[in-house]
């Protein structure tokens, strides 16, 4: 099998799970928000409400990109050109809040500054605190981004800029910047459209006049069952996120410096006189900002609850089964992770090895199209699913939707972590065993699948996280009985009694557990894109 | 006019440069010549105020360039892959150092400096776009472009093909004499140290083990490492008793006391036909006659014949003691 004979028939599956999963519930939206009455267009587009929210979406998502740059950028610069002791540590500590599930990053939020709060400021309910958590839950994207490139850039050129007489800053400014603004712009980008489609911290930590349009699409659906409201919104959403994400494909294309790119090991050294400082004030203030969210839930969850020990393990055994059903939730929410991860294997890994062996324009436009679930939020789609399955066989009561739902969100991640795994299989290693006496078939057995069997092992496992962790379509798409841990959470926190809030914090320790042990064993075995774009 | 003493650079554990003396007078060109690892390159990197130093002085026109960060030195390096900026055109990477400089008449003074490396009109060619050849002399024209006081040019034709090497030398030796900018250059190539540096120094681990003009180091490289990247080959063990050193019935005068000591039996010193006994090694065909390499005390010395000779055969060889020198 050679990359050039891949048949695109692998990618049927994925094709036929986006039309029937993706495309369908999309139209079905349009026909929702247009087909319905389109006379009332107009007035929902015109609403003040309406209006606030976009505004506040754009201006936010804005907002929280600047600052995730500004504390992200100089971490990357550290990471990128030092060694230094705890670099690695380091690097899957800044990494974990990315997986993290929102609600647990709400969670940590509420419980680092909320009412009652660790640092002693109640600032729920202000932007100050989406802010923070955004910063906090997307360092990630920009350290792991902006330092794949850096630690590639040939240090000579500032070196050379110097020598013609730049000063440091200039050299920043002229040489370096510009080389770095592919990498920026994409991680700038990404930034922007998580924060653009946040759900979960907005809707625990916003306010009714801070909320995304994602969380509107909820509220006007789920709760006020306005439902052309809520697709016009939906619309307005992907139109935005779509028309950004096609902006930043171009940009890519356009922005790509050819240069000449030097190993990481090449470039780094030992910090010297003031870049210690540097090196310890960027790395730390990365570290404390990843850690600190993490380490209150840690620390809530054990002294929470009353009496000595795991109060919070204590409180989830006693949570009142009838209002939220824990040992049920936990035990959905794996079921519906290892299907997701199963589906993943059969359905994002064949269409990721189509694309790795596609380069033209054909490649590019599956990877585009790979990406649109992204765009279009978890919440949309699971919007989709409630208003566009129902016909011609009703599936919006089927528990295989969770799942399914999950797979989606979870494609675009698993498309780009493995695609380069997979390119990175040159077919010169096929050539080398086909000259060496290897049979077509003896080839795949002895290279290729060796060498797939990282990159399905990190699909997986990127899938598991992002299913355990998924929480706007399936607060959609889950019915009685088939609700998971993020919902769990999202219950027992509407409700008072310390039990309660207990146990939530008991059940995001859990996912904290989970999630990060899988980041640190992805970091070992050295799969890449967990975080990069 | 450049004055270096004393010069150490320590990278990590490893000590690059090794108490290096070292100057220049002005309109002349130094050649470094050493192996890789040697330490030429860190020379560079030291005047050029990229390295923090562990000792040592570097004055230029007499005053103390130490204290001076790498932008505010007016010192022009070339680097080994030329480092040319890629997201910036011939015409913007050659105005660069203007720019930095807030010169006046840029464009003029870009045209100027492509014209006198031979690429004129180049301005809007991007980088990506240019041979070997055409890089290098966009590199020399951004560097010389702020007139800077001083040259230095590491590896200057290292990474260009060998045909591309012996022309561009020549242009670059040109270039070097009209623009009359002291100039020092690190090379690994005996060649390319000769043909263009007025005087040649070599490092050997981090330490200077000659200096001299190119036939100086030639005649009389002074130590088997330094013949040896010079390019000699016929380096020999001899015997000494009574200030004559003899080696296969060869008896040459030498001021080195009793027991062995190294000669160096340069090209061209040794012929066939004479009283010194060798054995024939292998016959090489070169051209219009045969190289034969022929072993004699404990090395190995070339000779020319007009035809071929049997290996292991003896031979008789004649050695003129005026091409024989000691080594240490």
């Amino acid at each position: 099998m050679t990359s050039r004979r891949v048949p695109l028939l692998l990618a049927l599956p994925a094709a036929v799970l986006g039309i029937v999963f993706f495309a369908w519930p999309m139209v079905s939206i349009i026909a929702t928000g247009i087909g319905a009455d389109p006379s009332r267009i107009p007035d929902i587009l015109g609403r003040d409400t309406t209006l606030s929210t976009v505004w506040f979406t754009v201006w936010q998502a804005i907002v929280s990109t600047a600052l995730t740059l500004a504390v992200g950028i100089p971490a990357a610069y550290a990471f990128a050109r030092f060694r230094f002791p705890g670099r690695s540590l380091a690097r899957v500590v800044v990494t974990i809040p990315f997986v993290l599930p929102t609600i647990v990053v709400a969670i940590a939020f509420l419980a680092l500054l909320g009412p009652g709060g660790a640092l002693g400021v109640d600032l729920a309910g202000t932007v100050w605190a989406i802010l923070a958590a955004h910063v906090f839950f997307n360092l990630a994207v920009v350290i792991r981004t902006v330092e794949g490139l850096w630690s590639h850039i040939d240090p000579r050129l500032e070196e050379a800029a110097a020598s013609l007489g730049a000063p440091p800053w200039k050299v920043f400014r002229t040489i370096t910047l510009p080389l770095l603004r592919p990498a920026i712009a994409a991680a700038a980008a990404i930034v922007f459209l998580f924060s653009f489609t946040s759900f979960g911290v907005v809707l625990l930590l916003g306010a009714p006049s801070l909320a995304t349009i994602e969380v509107e699409i909820y509220r006007s659906a789920a709760l006020v069952f306005d439902l052309p409201a809520a697709a016009t919104l939906a619309l307005i959403q992907v139109v935005g996120v779509t028309t950004g994400l096609l902006l930043y494909a171009r940009h890519q294309e356009r922005s790509a410096v050819g240069q000449h790119l030097l190993p990481a090991a090449a470039t780094a050294k030992r910090p010297v006189g003031r870049q210690r400082w540097l090196v310890a004030a960027a790395v730390g203030g990365a570290v404390m900002i990843a850690a600190t969210p993490i380490g209150v839930i840690g620390w809530r969850a054990v002294t929470s609850g009353g009496g000595p020990g795991f109060g919070a393990l204590r409180a989830l055994g006693a949570v009142d089964p009838s209002l939220v059903d824990v040992p049920e939730a936990i035990g959905n929410s794996l079921r519906f992770a290892i299907i997701a991860c199963t589906l993943t294997l059969m359905v994002a890994l064949p269409a990721a090895v189509v694309i790795s062996a596609r380069r033209g324009p054909m490649g590019r436009w599956i990877d585009t199209l790979l990406m649109l679930p992204i765009g279009s939020s978890a919440v949309t789609l699971g919007f989709g699913f409630v208003v566009g399955l129902d016909a011609p066989v009703d599936l919006r009561a089927w528990w295989g939707l969770v799942p399914i739902a999950h797979t989606l969100v979870a494609m675009p991640f698993v498309v780009r972590s493995t695609v380069p795994v997979i390119r990175s299989i040159g077919p010169k290693v096929r050539e080398a065993a086909a000259v060496l006496g290897a049979a077509p078939g003896r080839v795949w057995r002895t290279i290729d699948l060796p060498m797939l069997t990282p990159a399905a092992a990190g699909a997986a496992a990127l899938t598991f996280v992002i299913s355990l962790g998924e929480f706007g379509a399936t607060l959609f798409v889950a019915r009685p009985g088939g609700r998971t841990i993020t919902l769990a959470i999202f219950g027992l926190f509407g409700r008072p009694g310390e039990t309660n809030v207990s146990a939530a914090l008991g059940l995001s320790l859990l996912l904290v557990l989970v999630t990060g042990t899988v980041v640190a064993l992805l970091e070992r075995m050295r799969v890449p894109g967990v975080g990069s774009f | 006019m450049l004055q270096i003493t004393d010069l150490t650079v320590r990278y990590d554990d490893v000590l690059a440069v090794d108490r290096v003396d070292l100057c220049l007078e002005r309109e002349e060109t130094l050649a470094l010549l050493g192996r890789s690892g040697s330490g030429k390159t860190t020379v560079l990197r030291a005047i050029a105020g990229l390295v923090p130093l562990v000792s040592g002085s570097i004055t230029l026109d007499g005053s103390d360039l130490v204290p001076v960060s790498a932008h505010e030195r007016g010192i022009g390096l070339v680097f080994q892959d030329f480092a040319l900026f890629p997201h910036l055109d011939v015409g913007a990477n050659v105005a660069y150092g203007l720019r930095m400089q807030m010169a006046t008449r840029i464009e003029e003074r870009v045209a100027e400096a492509l014209e006198m490396v031979g690429l004129d009109g180049l301005q809007h060619r991007r980088i990506d776009q240019l041979s070997g050849g055409q890089a290098q002399r966009v590199a020399l024209a951004r560097t010389l472009a702020p007139r800077p006081r001083l040259l230095l040019l590491d590896e200057p034709l290292g990474s260009l093909d060998p045909d591309l090497r012996h022309s561009l030398a020549g242009e670059l030796k040109e270039l070097l004499d009209q623009t009359g900018v002291p100039t020092i250059m690190v090379t690994h190539d005996t060649e390319e140290a000769f043909a263009l540096g007025d005087r040649v120094t070599v490092l050997v681990d981090a330490r200077i083990a000659a200096t001299g003009t190119p036939a100086q180091i030639w005649t009389e490289p002074g130590s088997v490492e330094v013949a040896r990247i010079v390019g000699h080959n016929g380096i020999v063990t001899a015997g000494v008793a009574g200030s004559v050193a003899s080696v296969g019935g060869l008896r040459i005068p030498v001021t080195a006391p009793d027991g062995t000591t190294t000669l160096l039996i340069r090209p061209g010193a040794a012929s066939t036909g004479g009283p010194v006994e060798a054995v024939v090694i292998e016959s090489r065909y070169r051209g219009p006659d045969w190289v034969i390499s022929v072993a004699i005390g404990g090395g190995t010395v070339e000779v020319s014949s007009p035809s071929p000779l049997t290996s292991g055969d003896k031979v008789g060889i004649a050695i003129d003691p005026a091409g024989v020198t000691t080594l240490d």
